[in-house]
């Protein structure tokens, strides 16, 4: 599914004394069937652009294209129902969300609304449950009493037991341990490369994403600074750098022995790959 | 579609208003409400709508927000004028409720844009410290009233959250029909409660941490103190409190307050 930003900008309290903008003209296309990143710092526009893609806020001025829906300003959404039921969000800190007794109500809720038939449901709660790797004992405990990494992925659950083409997630590997954060990267991947979904994650940890990632947005004052594939992306680093924008620690050792030895260190975004590029080049 | 909230925030330009002290503003808001609520009189309502008016000019607010604040009532207002042409009442009382509302509404955004909650509750306090006599605890119902003003944006934002994370999992409150929102609605109040029951708890422990108990006496800092134009304006309310009881009570100017009602309208 193609999700396509045509000149959207964003205004919070728009014709306000006390408006925003949170978004200015911005323009890019998110590749299908790759996971991206939306990179930037706080209040650079990463948290609108979701919004923006979910129809939950509509653009102030340009259009939206997320697959046949045309989401533009003033224009109420004809089907939002069926967009939402294309764009899966996990939002930062989901466990928030929560709202039922039981990890099973849970993920059920509101799946009706997206006209699924109960033994269809029941189906696909379980799958769902088994993507994320728990199992069905987990279907009648109390999702407020399981642990941070257990919440994190009810939530991510409860989102991909409606099988949504396009899946986004906010800040997901914030707050967790690293076991927790190295199971969600697995599963990341996965819904890539088995179930075939368009991701698109938003994070401050350029570290952890730089492992995962195909493409990068890196936004700043509601701009964007640079896009594309992730080693052209972070290919610049002073530019980068100069414009307030973290590099990825691998990409900034990288750049250094660059500098100081001359020697290129590659394509390298994984910590035990540049390890043994190091053996072999020592 | 949700980010249309706007609610006890405070402007920040400077201003004859926003230099006034804060206990004058309260004690001269606290005035005029009683003075609004009590008269039915043509001619203290257009003094009061002057007064409200030169005060509106002086706080360098920008009129849209004024504006905002006011329309957000409309539907009520609606809803008396349907109410009271349904029961029969004087178009005239149907004119008069309208501009104490509109008036009342004005008057207490200028405090609220022009004075930060910290300032409204210094003057909170200040305007209950008569009651410290009889045994009123005031400081304590002054910190919990900070408390309250400052929950009111943490839990906007908090319930925007929940709201936008449920209508990304199919139970959307602005597009759905009537059943839809009405579960969208608990959905959203049931985390909303537990999420600011755990908020309340985590802000008073953390408050309890650094010493900061309704049972210690505090001093307060001030950076506004009372001047003349300070003053003027109480002075002014009381003024205009004071004639209008003085009239009432003495029955005395009837004359001034018909030439009013004839001027204006006939």
């Amino acid at each position: 599914m193609e999700i396509k930003f045509d000149k959207v900008s964003f205004s919070y309290l728009a014709g306000t004394p006390l408006q925003v903008d949170a978004l200015k003209e911005v323009s890019t296309t998110i590749e299908s069937n790759k996971i991206n990143a939306l990179v930037g710092p706080s209040g650079s526009g990463k948290s609108t652009m979701i919004e923006l893609i979910n129809g939950l806020i509509l653009p102030t001025k340009g259009i939206v294209h997320v697959g046949n829906h045309r989401l533009r300003n003033n224009i109420r959404i004809v089907n939002s129902n069926q967009l939402r039921f294309e764009i899966g969000v996990v939002f930062q800190n989901p466990e928030e969300q929560f709202f039922c007794n039981t990890v099973k109500k849970e993920i059920e809720f509101g799946m009706k609304y997206f006209g699924y038939k109960v033994d269809k449901i029941e189906e696909r709660i379980e799958s769902a449950l088994k993507m994320v790797g728990l199992d069905n004992s987990f279907l009648n405990r109390n999702p407020f009493k399981l642990s941070g990494g257990e919440k994190r992925r009810v939530a991510i659950a409860s989102v991909l037991a409606f099988n949504p083409e396009v899946i986004i997630l906010d800040e997901p590997t914030n707050g967790l341990d690293i076991t927790s954060k190295e199971m969600l990267i697995k599963l990341i991947k996965l819904l890539k490369t088995k179930y075939k979904k368009t991701i698109i994650v938003v994070s401050h940890d350029v570290d952890t994403l730089y492992k995962f990632v195909d493409n990068v947005i890196i936004l700043s004052n509601g701009k964007i600074l640079a896009e594309g594939n992730k080693f052209d992306v972070f290919s610049d680093v002073k530019y980068l750098t100069d414009n307030g924008v973290k590099v990825p620690r691998i990409v900034e050792f990288i750049h250094k022995v660059k500098e100081k030895t001359g020697k290129n260190l590659g394509k390298i975004d994984d910590v035990n790959d540049l390890i043994k590029e190091i053996y072999q080049n020592v | 579609m949700y980010n249309n909230v706007l609610l006890s925030r405070y402007f920040p330009v400077k201003s004859k208003m926003h230099d006034m002290d804060p206990f004058a503003k309260m004690l001269s808001t606290i005035i005029f409400i009683v003075t609004l609520l009590i008269t039915n009189n043509f001619t203290v309502m257009f003094i009061l709508t002057i007064v409200t008016l030169i005060m509106l000019l002086r706080s360098n607010v920008p009129f849209g927000l004024y504006s905002k604040s006011v329309s957000g009532l409309s539907p009520l207002m609606a809803l008396i004028i349907i109410i009271t042409l349904l029961v029969g009442v004087n178009y005239y009382i149907i004119l008069l409720v309208i501009l104490k509302i509109v008036l009342i509404v004005i008057y207490t955004s200028i405090l609220t844009f022009t004075s930060t909650p910290t300032e409204i509750t210094y003057g909170f306090q200040k305007v209950l410290a008569p009651l410290k006599l009889i045994g009123v605890p005031t400081s304590k119902l002054a910190l919990k009233m900070t408390m309250a003003i400052r929950y009111i944006p943490i839990m906007m934002e908090q319930a925007q959250r929940i709201i936008k994370s449920q209508a990304s999992r199919g139970v959307d409150f602005a597009n759905s029909k009537f059943d839809g929102k009405v579960f969208a609605f608990f959905s959203m109040i049931g985390p909303l409660f537990r999420l600011s029951n755990m908020r309340s708890k985590n802000l008073r422990e953390a408050m309890e941490i650094r010493m900061y108990t309704v049972y210690n006496k505090r001093t307060s800092y001030r950076t506004k103190f009372w001047g003349f134009k300070d003053t003027f304006i109480v002075f002014l309310h009381l003024l205009i409190l004071g004639v209008f009881i003085t009239k009432e009570v003495l029955g005395h100017g009837s004359l001034l307050d018909n030439f009013f009602v004839r001027w204006i309208w006939f």
